[in-house]
């Protein structure tokens, strides 16, 4: 056993010549004083050392890097020459997402999330983005997947064969375990709307759930997407109400019903709250824009006026008054511990959608993919089981899916995309979560989703938030 | 790539029929041209942008007028083209809404400029279609613009598309601006295009 004080070498301590001197080459500050280091020291080290990022040094109109003198043109280190070094608006842009101008040229979810806040109306913005109180299950979402490490696999003892990423779910198949979830009036960010989302998400071969509050009704989504999809229902105190609803979109072919649990206490939204000046939607710019013109009713709110009927209390009883109430599959979306999924099953929920309503509902800092291995062992299999709130990447769809879930939701990055470029954004968006999982699936040696376990993840001790937030950018 | 000469095959509209656009021609003619065969196709346009508000798209159908012939061989064309052009009346643009439409007529002028147009100049055969150069005119500025141009084939014909991306204001069209200043579209667009033309 080594003692203190033994001669055991700090890893530090041992630092050869040589290590020192690959430092020094490494650090653009040490370079200054290239000139006085005899070339021959450096020669053998030049080679070996990666091109050193460059400090974030005052740059003169803000154009190319402003180099030392050392590292100027005529340095003869070939390691540390200046068309080595990377350009510096690369890396920043790589942390806070680059405004891109189509979406072929968006490199993740990030760049769109650039586009939209470049693009959209503030107010329009702020909603999207808000959490609730301060952020922090917003943030929590992110760190839960964060925390979590993969544990790849590197060479296979059979050649691998097929590879197939379709998942079937409540009696639908699908390509991809990822969908979209529901959020309210798309319209705001492209006039597309969710029938532009619809028709990407089809192309795709990806689920849509629709928004109670959607921008387009249930029928012009299910014309552009060529298919009927889910539907996200907020039930209202009148039942009558919401079985005139129901017997809608189940009429127009709906083969699954979302009920959205995770509002009912309410929610502490202060970035709306400041953004419409505590008006709302009275404010007078929503007033300027068609979408809050007196009499207006989004779609799925139009048509439904009829003899009020009973109050019933939202209790448990409720999931079985709304499962009856219909032909279609039922879902609780909200949900986020081991004892309502539990009860969620016993009253017959068909699907468990396990949600913090992407960290603006309450302020709980209990991120989804934290709750899901408790929700996925009180389920024990019985019914699918549903994730969304921070995924962000294909390794985080990966990681649900270790976990788990069933199917993998996200809401803020193909709305990114939408207001970015209309349809095309939201393909994009699709195209390059599923092609980071692909490459995840590729590196941990699994072909198809049935092979994907919690053996494939660990838990870190801290999470590795890395993404600049001055903003807010990067949850 | 192949040096061609400008032919520009222009479908102008009459005056008389005011508020129809000719949204885009290309011209492709070959410094050699060979026998010439014309094609003709529906070909649909999709124009997006931004605004201060939102993205926006508007569609638009047109007509593609292909002139094949002896010249350097495309992806689906192997006898070459002569000739390109698309055509699209801008009176025949659907966008979300009325109100929409009506300010993108107001910003285009169709009464003074009926027509859009672009001359292909260039064009570089590769696997995947062609690059091309050529010119763009909407109202009454012209401006060079390049693009990639993807022809594949498409059951017994050529599956022609491509994508532009241009500054309107470079063409003198100045985006709206709406609701007292509320609402101003962003001057960046993308012009996208897809049909298949038959033999």
């Amino acid at each position: 056993m080594t003692k203190p004080g033994s001669h055991t070498p700090h890893p530090a301590q041992s630092a050869s010549r040589r290590n020192f001197f690959k430092f020094l080459a490494a650090s653009p500050l040490a370079a200054l004083a290239y000139g006085a280091v005899p070339a021959r020291w450096l020669d053998p080290v030049a080679a070996e050392v990666p091109p050193p990022t460059p400090p974030p040094l005052p740059c003169i109109n803000c154009g190319a890097p402003v180099l030392p003198p050392a590292l100027s043109g005529t340095s003869p280190y070939r390691a540390i020459a200046p068309q080595e070094l990377p350009p510096q608006q690369a890396q920043e842009e790589q942390l806070t997402g680059s405004s891109v101008t189509s979406p072929g040229d968006a490199i993740n979810v990030w760049d769109f999330e650039r586009v939209a806040h470049d693009n959209l109306l503030a107010q329009h913005w702020d909603y999207l983005h808000m959490g609730v109180d301060d952020y922090e299950t917003r943030v929590a979402n992110r760190e839960g997947f964060q925390r979590l490490m993969l544990r790849p696999r590197r060479l296979p003892s059979q050649p691998t064969t097929g590879f197939d990423t379709s998942i079937e779910i409540l009696g639908q198949r699908f390509d991809s375990p990822l969908f979209l979830c529901p959020v309210a009036a798309l319209q705001a960010y492209h006039t597309q709307g969710e029938a532009g989302a619809g028709r990407a998400a089809r192309r795709r071969g990806v689920l849509q759930v629709q928004s109670h509050v959607s921008s387009n009704s249930y029928a012009e989504i299910a014309e552009a997407r060529g298919e009927p999809h889910w539907f996200q229902i907020y039930t209202t105190p009148d039942w009558n109400r919401n079985q005139r609803l129901i017997d809608r979109v189940a009429s127009q072919g709906c083969p699954t019903l979302v009920w959205t649990i995770d509002l009912l206490g309410g929610s502490n939204r202060e970035l709306n709250r400041r953004s419409l000046t505590g008006e709302g939607s009275a404010a007078a710019i929503c007033q300027s824009c068609h979408n809050h013109q007196p009499g207006y009713q989004r779609p799925m709110n139009r048509g439904m006026e009829g003899p009020s009927g009973e109050r019933p209390p939202y209790t448990w009883d409720y999931v079985r008054r709304l499962k009856d109430a219909s032909d279609m599959n039922l879902v609780l979306k909200g949900i986020v511990t081991a004892e309502e999924a539990e009860l969620a099953v016993e009253h017959g929920a068909d699907a468990i959608y396990v949600s913090n309503h992407g960290g603006r509902a309450v302020n709980s800092l209990w991120s989804t993919i934290d709750a899901l291995p408790e929700v996925v062992a009180a389920v024990r299999g019985r019914v699918p089981v549903m994730i969304d709130s921070g995924v962000r990447r294909g390794t985080d769809v990966y990681k649900a899916l270790a976990l788990g879930a069933d199917a993998v939701g996200i809401g803020r990055p193909y709305v990114w995309g939408l207001g970015g470029f209309g349809e095309d954004g939201v393909e994009r968006v699709i195209d390059i979560i599923m092609a980071e999982f692909r490459m995840v699936m590729r590196q941990t040696l699994t072909t198809s989703i049935d092979q994907i376990n919690s053996r494939f993840v660990m838990e870190a001790k801290n999470p590795i938030m890395t993404r600049h937030n001055q903003w807010g950018f990067g949850l | 790539m192949s040096v061609l000469n400008t032919a520009t095959v222009f479908t102008a509209s009459p005056t008389g029929l005011a508020r129809m656009l000719t949204a885009g021609v290309v011209g492709l003619a070959l410094s050699q041209g060979g026998t010439a065969a014309a094609q003709q196709a529906t070909v649909d346009f999709t124009v997006s942008g931004n605004s201060t508000i939102r993205g926006w798209t508007c569609t638009v159908p047109g007509t593609a007028q292909v002139t094949t012939g002896q010249s350097t061989p495309v992806r689906g064309l192997e006898g070459g083209v002569q000739t390109v052009t698309l055509t699209v009346r801008v009176e025949d643009f659907v966008c979300p809404d009325d109100e929409m439409r009506e300010h993108l007529l107001t910003a285009m002028r169709p009464e003074e400029f009926p027509e859009i147009t672009f001359n292909l100049r260039d064009y570089a055969a590769s696997s995947q279609g062609a690059s091309t150069t050529g010119t763009l005119t909407i109202l009454d500025a012209t401006k060079e613009v390049n693009f990639p141009l993807s022809l594949t084939p498409s059951g017994s014909g050529v599956r022609i598309e491509g994508e532009v991306a241009l500054d309107m204001t470079d063409y003198g069209v100045e985006p709206p601006v709406v609701m007292l200043g509320l609402m101003r579209v962003r001057p960046r667009i993308r012009i996208q295009f897809s049909g298949v033309i038959e033999p």
